[in-house]
């Protein structure tokens, strides 16, 4: 099965790669459309010179910690959400207006109050909180009624109640949403870093490649960053199956009335 | 148990369904009652509200120490953890860690120790349930339909460890089978 999995993948990828190259031929023009052979080439040329994967971990280590600030601040404003149902409100509008605010807009704004250099990583906050505190707070919600009522009979402590039951009743919602938010955390970042012309990241790269009109390069940096945001995803996801496991599985027998 | 749970006028009501009206009964510490009645009739509304689980009117009053076990009609347990951990949750001391292994065996469970919830039988998952209302520290034990989807033979011998672990306590036990309720030599609960 898994066999049959990896050759569909590579099959389809073969396809795409040809398709791609199609189209370039067509075009003609590398500047407009380039091949995928210029692209390779441009990315073995870059992925030759120390400055791009300084370039790489400087935008990983800024829009990374703006993850985590983003999940660790939605886990925390989830929970007083969940417990108080004023508190919820209170915490749904800056939420709501953070989700509605276009990316740009908080760039320009941030750009006014931050120094460059933090932009990428408040704004990768900022895009990861909603995720993250939409997802927790609904999955809270729907913790299973009848494990609370057996942790009420049974007098479990708050420990317990969160380490048995409030747990792992999140973690598959807290699994996806960081696996979303991950990509989301890119994308914005680099946006970030593009708008404000943050010197040695990636978006930057990205913003002088078009500059100089060397598409090529602006593929090949693209093709980087969804390399590196891909990773992260599943690093992220597999730690957090990790931390799910060692916590005692992921989710409760689902009841059922009679 | 020191002093009997005395339910005064209970009434249990779902919208404009009365389940239970105007319903008193006293239960005295140390014996076993079985709450028979047909299907609908409010068994289970009953002893949820004895567990403060849901709204009703009129009284129960009860010691303010008193420490409920259950067994709820669905077995309620951590899927993703093993056997012997979800036995584990209810435990305040190692005296009652200690009786795990004993009770898996005594209820042909020796090979399911640490074996995960979810990848057990039904009728496994029951006895689980049933142990770790047993080891839960209590002084009220409240059973609904605790023996439901059990063979004969595994029903017999859980029947038996259940009665030898609780020579003296409180019990509250819903059944349909009238031999079940015979074997615990149970005061019937008709409603």
């Amino acid at each position: 099965m898994k066999a049959k999995k990896i050759i569909t993948t590579i099959a389809c990828i073969s396809i795409w790669l040809i398709i791609w190259y199609a189209v370039s031929s067509a075009v003609g023009k590398d500047i407009f459309f380039p091949a995928p052979n210029a692209v390779i080439g441009a990315l073995v040329s870059m992925a030759s010179t120390p400055g791009f994967y300084a370039d790489i971990l400087y935008s990983l280590r800024g829009i990374m910690t703006g993850f985590i600030i983003g999940m660790i601040s939605g886990i925390l404003l989830a929970i007083p959400s969940f417990c108080c149902y004023y508190l919820e409100v209170f915490i749904n509008i800056p939420v709501k207006v953070i989700r509605a605010v276009p990316v740009a807009s908080f760039v320009i704004l941030a750009l006014l109050w931050l120094k460059s250099s933090a932009l990428s990583t408040l704004i990768s906050a900022t895009m990861v909180m909603p995720i993250i505190y939409s997802q927790m707070l609904s999955a809270l919600k729907n913790t299973d009624r009848k494990m609370l009522e057996f942790a009420k009979v049974y007098r479990l402590s708050l420990i317990k109640r969160i380490r048995y039951i409030f747990i792992p009743s999140v973690m598959p919602s807290l699994v996806s949403a960081a696996a979303v938010a991950t990509g989301f955390a890119w994308k914005s970042g680099i946006a970030a870093e593009i708008i404000g012309l943050i010197r040695g990241s990636v978006g930057n790269e990205l913003y002088k490649a078009k500059l100089y009109l060397e598409t090529p390069k602006l593929f090949a940096w693209t093709i980087t960053i969804i390399i590196v945001s891909v990773a992260c995803e599943k690093l992220i996801t597999l730690l957090l199956h990790i931390i799910s496991n060692s916590l005692g599985g992921s989710s409760h027998e689902k009841s059922h009335n009679n | 148990m020191k002093n009997p749970i005395i339910i005064d006028s209970l009434t249990i009501q779902y919208g404009d369904n009365k389940v239970i009206d105007n319903f008193s009964y006293t239960i005295e510490p140390g014996r076993i009652y079985a709450v028979m009645g047909a299907s609908g009739i409010g068994k289970t509304s009953l002893i949820n509200a004895v567990m403060g689980l849901i709204p009703y009117t009129g009284t129960i009053s009860c010691d303010e120490d008193l420490k409920i076990s259950a067994v709820f009609q669905e077995d309620r347990l951590c899927e993703g953890m093993s056997a012997s951990r979800n036995i584990r949750i209810v435990c305040d001391n190692k005296e009652q860690i200690s009786r795990i292994p004993g009770l898996m065996s005594d209820f042909r469970l020796a090979d399911c120790v640490s074996r995960k919830v979810r990848d057990l039988s039904g009728g496994m998952k029951r006895r689980i349930a049933i142990i770790r209302a047993l080891i839960s520290s209590h002084n009220l034990l409240i059973m609904d339909e605790p023996f439901k989807g059990l063979d004969e033979a595994t029903r017999l011998a859980v029947m038996n460890s259940v009665r030898k672990e609780t020579p003296d306590d409180t019990i509250l036990m819903i059944t349909h089978d009238i031999s079940e309720a015979e074997f615990f030599n149970a005061v019937i609960i008709n409603l």
